[in-house]
């Protein structure tokens, strides 16, 4: 890869963050909804036992990405970014995406991670482990997300097919993140956590290469 | 029609799988080492492959229909 | 007739399965050992039922019988009285201490007749202590040996404690989930020589594969449930391999959704083969690789030999073998008919 194609992925990052900063509304909404689920859930369940905080927290997880992807992909095929599409190939436009995308999931599970130990409580024990559980599960969302949401952008009705393709094929990834997470919680021992890690970086890497490898073809549309 | 013979197997064949708990106790499925559990599993697989043979059915019949409203 | 030879294999393979794969007599067995717990230094007499046993007036006599624990200790018991062909009296005259200074310890029974080969109950037989003394246990446990151990004439799958004749579920319940996973690898190719080429036929084929390899998914969870509820005791238990397979199934229904949900046919085809692709690659590792490396209940996962362990043997593999076969070849002859109903439907389309 030249360095052509880095500034390439760069420079539709940038582009993707600006359209993000404009349109403000996007962001504040996806931070009023995470502030509010957590409210609410803080309020209905007065004491939250570990394992069922690792389980909100990831099912919140999902939903609020799969909002978040919805709302960037439904303003997208809508913009002159089109334009800028018809300029780099689709390798670099599936890369940036990744890379924009793990790290608005990031940025969105720190929130997260934020709100529930100011509105809930604080019962993780392994930083490390908890953070690291985050970052895997926002890469592999992240990459499950782009895809399926390219895949659902080309159906036009797209805000549906999103939420059905996406949530099934984003189980195994969560499931690990359960119990990395779960770890860091000191629900479950350590034992398996270098084995979950591993197996979970091996299942990203698989669907990154598929990934790539579809998207050209997807892209052809 | 075929919506309702469908539901009528499966509701006969669960049906039929609690009459066998009620009257042989827990016992029928494992009486003779077990063998009606094979039974139960060659079953259900001809069961699924019934449904889908009604299916096919249906949608070639569609077909038909079809074809012969051109004529 | 002449393209059509692999249907009549699968008819034929399907017959052969079920033909020999109930026919195939298992092997003998104890289901039943009364009393199961035991205490050291009495004379007890055991009452063995057995299954399928094969004792006639010429091995009757020859019946031997032994409570082991890793062939190192093993003590042969005194005398073997036949009730009938299915029930035994064995009595045991059982030694003050046990070869451990723990208060139980578990033995496996090995009963053995010329020509009906030896059943084994495998750690079935508990016997308790009150104060023991290893060595002398030891060296009271170590005076027989297990000797001239008869072979089981004739063909038989093995005997399985809990599954019993159940174990003939493999050639349908096991072949069903290969023939569900060969059906979705042919489909993804077809899928991506869709992409590829961007002819509507091969979209044809491939969603129909799926199509099937789904019923027979679904088939698999099934059969598998109502085995598990008469072996394990419930349909479904919250294991790896089980909710893997769920998932799987999860996955590949939102695959038929997408298929419905979708009107304009070059849209459906060109989002359902990415799809299909990328739902491949995700179930690869659900189902061949988390399995094994977690404890799972279910054979062949982690802790629990499953293929090449004792629960298949050759015999057992002259069926399951072409089991798989056969089930692949019809699953494929129904995506064939599925593939060609979908062709008629697009040619009317568009006329």
């Amino acid at each position: 890869m030249s360095v052509k194609a880095f500034a390439n992925i760069w420079f539709l990052i940038q582009k993707d963050l600006n359209i993000e900063l404009r349109q403000r509304y996007i962001l504040t909404s996806i931070l009023l909804y995470v502030v509010s689920t957590v409210f609410i859930i803080s309020k209905i369940l007065q004491t939250v036992s570990p394992m069922l905080w690792n389980a909100i927290f990831w099912v919140v997880f999902i939903f609020t990405a799969v909002s978040a992807m919805m709302k960037s992909f439904t303003q997208e095929m809508s913009d002159r970014s089109l334009y800028y599409y018809y300029l780099v190939g689709p390798i670099e436009i599936i890369l940036a995406k990744f890379i924009y995308n793990f790290f608005s999931l990031m940025a969105m599970g720190l929130l997260l991670s934020v709100s529930f130990i100011i509105f809930i409580n604080n019962p993780i024990d392994n930083y490390f482990y908890f953070f690291l559980g985050v970052t895997l599960g926002a890469l592999g969302i992240g990459v499950i997300f782009t895809l399926v949401s390219s895949i659902a952008s080309s159906g036009g009705n797209s805000a549906t097919l999103m939420s059905v393709l996406a949530i099934p094929l984003v189980l195994p990834v969560i499931l690990f993140n359960l119990q990395i997470t779960g770890t860091a919680l000191n629900i479950l021992q350590d034992t398996a956590i270098v084995n979950n890690i591993s197996l979970l970086l091996a299942i990203i890497g698989i669907l990154i290469g598929v990934s790539l490898f579809l998207f050209p073809q997807i892209w052809r549309t | 029609m075929r919506y309702k013979s469908i539901a009528l197997t499966i509701i006969g064949f669960f049906y039929a799988n609690v009459l066998m708990a009620q009257s042989g106790g827990p016992d029928f499925f494992r009486s003779i080492g077990k063998i009606y559990v094979v039974v139960a599993v060659m079953v259900a697989t001809f069961i699924g492959i019934v449904i889908f043979l009604v299916y096919l059915d249906r949608k070639i019949k569609s077909i038909e229909d079809e074809i012969s409203s051109h004529d | 007739m002449k393209g059509s030879w692999w249907k009549i294999l699968s008819v034929v393979l399907m017959l052969y399965v079920i033909v020999v794969g109930f026919l195939m007599p298992l092997k003998p067995g104890i289901v039943n050992v009364t009393p199961q717990n035991l205490n050291s230094g009495e004379e007890v007499t055991l009452e063995v039922e057995l299954y399928n046993a094969d004792i006639t007036e010429q091995n009757k006599s020859q019946i031997r019988a032994w409570l082991i624990r890793d062939t190192t200790y093993i003590l042969q018991s005194q005398r073997v009285n036949v009730v009938n062909d299915q029930l035994l009296e064995i009595d045991f005259n059982l030694p003050e201490h046990l070869p451990t200074d723990e208060e139980v310890m578990a033995f496996t029974l090995v009963v053995d007749a010329p020509d009906m080969g030896s059943s084994v109950l495998p750690s079935g037989i508990f016997v308790g202590q009150s104060g023991g003394n290893q060595s002398l246990g030891a060296e009271a446990w170590s005076r027989g040996g297990l000797v001239n151990l008869s072979v089981y004439k004739g063909f038989g799958i093995p005997y399985r404690n809990l599954l019993a004749e159940t174990l003939r579920n493999t050639y349908f319940h096991v072949s069903l989930w290969f023939a569900m996973f060969i059906l979705y690898f042919v489909s993804v190719i077809y899928s991506i020589r869709y992409l590829r080429k961007r002819e509507v036929y091969f979209d044809q084929v491939g969603s129909s594969l799926v199509e099937v390899g789904t019923l027979f998914g679904i088939l698999g969870l099934i059969t598998g449930a109502i085995w598990a509820k008469n072996t394990w005791g419930t349909y479904w238990t919250a294991d790896v391999k089980l909710n893997m397979a769920a998932i799987s199934m999860m996955i590949y229904a939102a695959y038929l959704v997408l298929r419905i949900s979708l009107a304009d046919a070059d849209k459906r085809a060109i989002i359902s083969s990415s799809y299909n692709i990328f739902a491949f690659f995700i179930i690869i590792p659900l189902i061949f690789v988390i399995p094994r490396l977690t404890d799972s209940l279910h054979p062949g996962n982690g802790g629990n030999p499953g293929f090449g362990g004792e629960d298949m043997d050759n015999t057992m593999r002259m069926v399951f073998y072409p089991a798989i076969l056969a089930f692949t070849l019809l699953g494929l002859w129904m995506a064939n008919l599925m593939m060609r109903y979908k062709r008629i439907r697009n040619k009317l389309d568009e006329i």
